[in-house]
């Protein structure tokens, strides 16, 4: 049975003026690390404002946790309950890290005791150690990154809203931002919402990704599902008579390149469905071919999409999938 | 603050529970004056001026009735005489304290623009509107904590000087005579103290909720403060008439002071109805909380 939903969008539609940043999404997002991708434009971060309250909707709904940010109870709730890590340097003038982490603590409800303690502890996690007695207007991208992520954790939320956090990084950084976002959406049972434009990062941390596209969904779904190609390429070992094998792939009209003497990258027949995730089953046709042929198969590995030709795809087509 | 590190690097939940609180701008009030007292010297500059005041000030009023009371003991007139040099002593403690207010008023437009001009309009330049508007903080909490920080500050410039000098009057004069017969002045001036650096807060938070510079605020909250009142000199001049002068927020200020201690208005400075003036202030400050519920609305709501 599915999870219930954690975010439910209803016919959300945002504009600026006359510009519409999003139109009519509806869509509900599973509990786990969503990815919300898209170019820069795309809506992306006037999505997560609309999540948080920090902008009314044109029209349209959203709901986190059935908790309507229109209202201002609501609202209230939950930010109790969310972790926002805005894109652009956010701080608060004046203060050193500890400060930051544990004035917002504070104002979320923590009290002054366990503020400080969750500020130590989320600085740690996130690793600002001795610089975090250092006022935050010295920081560097990297710490700043770092410190807006420990103040989203600092009352331990159920959902973290995440823009953009590898922006400015550099590629040690980067990679550890990751490990963190992907150690908080699957050990540690955070719902986590990516918003980025970088598609390697949604893929190493998201098991589901929304694809936004001029303010529309333009694909939704699981990465695993997403990343199989409809075409379903497979890499296929064989043995034996491998050009009798070739002979039989060319006479039943099956698509095939012949990589090395015993390797062939075989399209399989579009009834043939997909090889995912290592396994064979749907690959039945290839092994009555090779067995019809004195051949046999020694190994079939599916081709996977990236996401970012997924992600390709789905522009180019317009946003026009379902 | 501790510097313990615990070098754990992995998550650790908080197995505490939140406690919603209503008066969430407490922790924000806090913290604004956490940091604004980092900075010593501009707490060193603005607040020496206050400090001196207090300090003469007191101990004159002590030293008048440590006199009056030598006198007691002494060779001193006894009798009637004796009681006129206690109420003459007591009086001439008022006057001292209703001008050590009107001195401190200054100091206090000092240091609340000081401290005020940047509260907001740093939030804007630096985007922590998003960091506090993403917590469960009201517009009114966020504008409660940061009249609140400026109040402290605009309250130990204004406030605590005239509580001290009526503390030290209170129990330098005999049998509590000052608290016994001039009573209302203690809670006047706390009251026209309070009211000035509540204006003042309320002025210069509008302000910086303007700007995005703080240099920009303070710049605004002085033009403000002295332009309407060289404009209100201008009127006088131009048209020869006193009650022009009510156009300045400043003069508004003296002719309610001058009204609650009953100061003499002989030079006719200062004659239109005093009602006149509690309904400018009221209207300025009205402008001030409406400009505020605009520029706020605007932080939280960013579109």
């Amino acid at each position: 049975m599915p999870a219930a939903p954690v975010l439910e969008l209803r016919d959300l539609s945002k504009s600026y003026g006359r510009v519409p940043a999003l139109s009519g999404l509806t869509l509900s997002l599973p509990p786990g690390a969503v990815g919300l991708l898209g170019p820069n434009g795309a809506g992306k971060t006037t999505l997560l404002k609309l999540l948080l309250g920090l902008l009314r909707p044109s029209s349209g709904s959203a709901t986190i946790a059935g908790l309507d940010p229109r209202r201002r109870a609501d609202r209230l709730e939950l930010r109790r309950r969310v972790g926002y890590m805005p894109e652009g340097d956010c701080l608060l003038p004046g203060m050193n890290a500890v400060e930051v982490v544990a004035t917002l603590g504070r104002l979320t409800g923590l009290s002054a005791s366990d503020a400080m303690k969750r500020a130590h502890e989320t600085l740690d996690y996130v690793g600002v150690h001795e610089a975090r007695y250092r006022e935050v207007d010295q920081y560097s991208t990297g710490m700043k990154q770092r410190l807006k992520l420990a103040q989203a954790l600092a009352h331990d939320p159920e959902l973290l809203l995440l823009d953009e956090p590898t922006n400015g990084l550099d590629p040690r950084g980067r990679r550890e931002m990751l490990a963190l976002i992907h150690d908080l959406g699957h050990a540690q049972g955070k719902h986590v919402l990516l918003c980025s434009h970088l598609l390697p990062d949604v893929e190493r941390t998201c098991g589901h990704v929304v694809v936004l596209d001029r303010g529309r969904v333009a694909e939704s779904g699981r990465i695993a599902d997403m990343t199989v190609s409809d075409g379903a390429w497979v890499d296929v070992d064989v043995g034996g008579d491998a050009d009798a094998f070739a002979a039989a792939l060319a006479d039943a009209g099956v698509d095939h390149e012949r990589g090395a003497p015993l390797r062939f990258r075989v399209r399989l027949p579009a009834d043939g469905g997909a090889v995912a995730d290592g396994c064979a089953a749907d690959a039945d046709p290839l092994f009555e071919l090779a067995r019809a042929s004195g051949a046999w198969i020694a190994g079939v590995r599916g081709e996977r999409s990236t996401l970012e030709d997924v992600f390709l795809r789905t522009l180019e087509s317009g946003g026009d999938r379902p | 603050m501790t510097t313990a590190r615990t070098e754990t690097e992995v998550y650790r939940p908080f197995a505490g529970a939140l406690r919603p609180s209503r008066l969430r701008c407490l922790p924000l009030a806090a913290a604004g004056v956490r940091v604004a007292v980092k900075r010593k010297l501009p707490l060193l500059l603005l607040y020496a001026p206050s400090a001196i005041t207090t300090i003469v000030f007191s101990f004159v009023v002590y030293g008048k009735f440590t006199l009056e009371a030598s006198i007691e003991r002494g060779d001193a007139p006894p009798g009637m005489a004796m009681a006129a040099a206690l109420a003459g002593t007591i009086a001439e403690v008022r006057r001292l304290l209703i001008q050590a207010l009107m001195n401190t008023q200054v100091f206090a437009l000092l240091v609340v623009t000081w401290y005020g001009s940047g509260l907001i309009a740093e939030d804007r330049r630096l985007g922590a509107n998003l960091l506090y508007f993403s917590r469960p903080l009201t517009r009114l909490d966020y504008v409660l904590g940061k009249l609140l920080t400026v109040l402290a500050f605009g309250a130990l410039a204004m406030l605590a000087p005239v509580l001290v000098i009526c503390a030290m009057a209170a129990f330098s004069s005999p049998e509590w005579s000052f608290v016994k017969q001039e009573s209302d002045v203690i809670w006047k001036a706390a009251a026209f103290a309070s009211l000035w650096v509540v204006s003042l807060g309320l002025g210069v938070l509008a302000l910086s909720s303007l700007v995005k510079r703080k240099a920009l605020a303070v710049a605004g909250a002085f033009a403000f403060y002295m332009i309407n009142q060289a404009f209100s000199g201008v009127l006088v001049a131009l048209f020869d008439d006193p009650d022009l002068r009510r156009v300045s927020v400043l003069e508004n200020f003296l002719r309610i002071g001058h009204w609650m201690f009953a100061l003499d208005e002989a030079d006719g400075h200062r004659t239109w109805p005093v009602a006149d003036s509690f309904w400018i202030l009221a209207g300025v400050n009205a402008l001030f909380v409406a400009i505020l519920a605009w520029r706020v609305r605007k932080l939280e709501v960013v579109a």
